[in-house]
């Protein structure tokens, strides 16, 4: 449905994704963690909002969650994205419940997709030579 | 400052026709509308000496060398579409503070006839997370963007297709008794509301606003002239983490529902004191969004004002009567500006609000920043 290999690479060296991209490749989802508040944060920042700290370590969590919300995107706007329609979800990662992480939303008929339901997170490799890998996230086996 | 007894005002206003297509370009569209704004406001083009332009499109560099300007002032202010607003506050502590007398506001846009949304520059807050975390997933315009926080609202408070609807058809209605209104002479009925292909579930085409070819100007003066329009408050303001929507929380949470709070308490008035709301209508459920966070309607209750006409002329509290972003103009906000002058000065004939003597004005841009203002007519 997607055409993998044509979706935009962004800049991979940037320091504050590669430990989230290195962890994506060996198919780990890495979120970033306050050293001094343990405060799970995303997306990656410099500073904790929580606590002012800039200590932070990057930590691997389970790839599953629920549906937090979501679009069906029904014309066509991004390289890699020609195939209407496909979903776009915001996902509320079970075990770190103030994360969010944004991703595809796969493997569902888009008009049974609901709010609330359980996904969990699968990678695949994209980008013209496979440079990176995302996150796609599919109805949970034993989902609600 | 916005709350003591001297007031900046709204001098002029100007604007070109609104089309879909103008063979003219931006810069020619701009120069345009800045001398009709500086005619309206009495004053000539040269005594312009402040200047606040729309980042990203005409520069304020293109307007001093073509009317030759000598510019004592001049600032950017970078929130997208809420800069309209934002800007009425910036110019009125310049022209208060005698940094300049009057200070031009203006957009020239060639928003339908230019490149698509999505092939444009970004001026977006936190473009490393719209590469690595949102575009990598197809996710790069504003309609898909706007379109999860529709989709939350629905699940939590719930949300008819119909309430959306009567939005775009309000607007279009209203744009029906504008001519210089880019969808005038076309209605809009719920039939064709509901049958309009998606662009981004729930948005479909009705939705969003239009793409616009054309430019409008303002002036601010410190100036209390028999026309001239008092900027009684202003606000700006921004949601939790600005740069970023995906984890913000409260995740509904916008910068208007600080703003319009500042200009309520700064004025000692209510949303129930204002005879008509200018709100800054990029897509349907944006304006709901808004009216609910700055008090028009409580949360999850703005469907009950919108049923029955409540927000069109001659309803509980008229909405872009000139027709909005969805039916006049896309003017980056400002096109609600010059509306709000207009009526407030009681020039828009058919489309009058009756007696408008108090109008809100919204301004909306990048992940949610919101800005705020009260306009005051003669008779305040
Ligand atoms: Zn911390």
């Amino acid at each position: 449905m997607f055409e993998l290999d044509q979706i935009q690479v962004p800049d991979l060296t940037d320091p504050n994704f590669i430990p989230f991209w290195e962890g994506t490749r060996e198919h780990q989802l890495r979120i970033q963690k306050c050293c001094d508040c343990q405060m799970h944060r995303w997306p990656p920042r410099i500073t904790c909002r929580s606590c002012h700290s800039t200590e932070v370590e990057w930590v691997s969590v389970e790839p599953k969650g629920t549906l937090f919300t979501y679009t069906i995107v029904g014309r066509p706007t991004a390289k890699g994205f020609s195939s209407v329609p496909y979903t776009v979800g915001f996902v509320t990662l079970d075990a770190v419940s103030n994360v969010r992480i944004i991703g595809n939303v796969v493997d569902v008929d888009p008009s049974v997709i609901r709010i609330g339901m359980a996904l969990e997170g699968h990678f695949v490799t994209a980008g013209p030579n496979g440079e990176m890998t995302l996150i796609h996230w599919s109805p949970a086996e034993n989902g609600a | 400052m916005f709350g003591g007894v001297n007031k900046a005002c709204v001098t002029g206003v100007g604007n070109t026709e609104y089309r879909r297509k103008i063979d003219r370009p931006a810069d020619v569209l701009a120069v345009e509308a800045v001398l009709a704004a500086a005619a309206d406001a009495g004053i000539e083009p040269g005594e312009i000496d402040g200047i606040i332009p729309y980042p990203g499109h005409v520069g304020d560099d293109v307007i001093q060398a073509e009317l030759s300007l000598s510019i004592r002032f001049r600032a950017t202010i970078d929130m997208g579409g809420c800069g309209a607003v934002s800007g009425l506050g910036l110019a009125s502590m310049a022209v208060l503070s005698g940094a300049a007398r009057h200070v031009l506001l203006f957009r020239g846009l060639k928003g339908s006839s230019g490149a698509r949304k999505a092939d444009r520059p970004s001026f977006l807050p936190g473009q490393p997370f719209r590469r690595h975390l949102e575009y990598v997933y197809g996710m790069n315009t504003p309609a898909q963007r706007y379109a999860v926080l529709c989709q939350r609202y629905r699940h939590e408070y719930g949300l008819d297709r119909r309430t959306l609807g009567e939005i775009a058809i309000a607007a279009r209605a209203h744009a029906n008794l504008n001519p210089n209104a880019q969808m005038h002479g076309r209605e809009l009925t719920m039939e064709e509301y509901l049958a309009g292909r998606l662009i981004a579930d729930p948005y479909t085409l009705y939705d969003c606003c239009l793409e616009t070819d054309g430019a409008s100007a303002i002036i601010v003066s410190a100036r209390n002239g028999a026309r001239d329009i008092r900027i009684l408050s202003v606000a700006e303001a921004q949601g939790v983490s600005p740069d970023d929507t995906s984890n913000r929380e409260p995740f509904m949470d916008i910068g208007l529902t600080y703003a319009a709070n500042r200009v309520w308490n700064d004025l000692g008035m209510g949303p129930e004191d204002m005879d008509a709301a200018m709100i800054y209508d990029c897509f349907t459920f944006e304006l709901l969004h808004q009216l609910e966070e700055a008090g028009f309607a409580g949360h999850g209750k703005a469907a009950a004002l919108i049923a029955d006409g409540g927000i069109r002329l001659g309803g509980k509290l008229p909405v872009n009567p000139h027709g909005g972003m969805l039916s006049e103009a896309h003017q980056a906000g400002l096109n609600h500006v010059v509306e709000a002058v207009r009526q407030l000065r009681g020039e828009c004939g058919v489309r009058q609000v009756e007696n408008a003597r108090l109008i809100a004005v919204s301004g909306w841009g990048q992940l949610g920043d919101g800005s705020f203002a009260v306009l005051g007519g003669r008779n305040v």
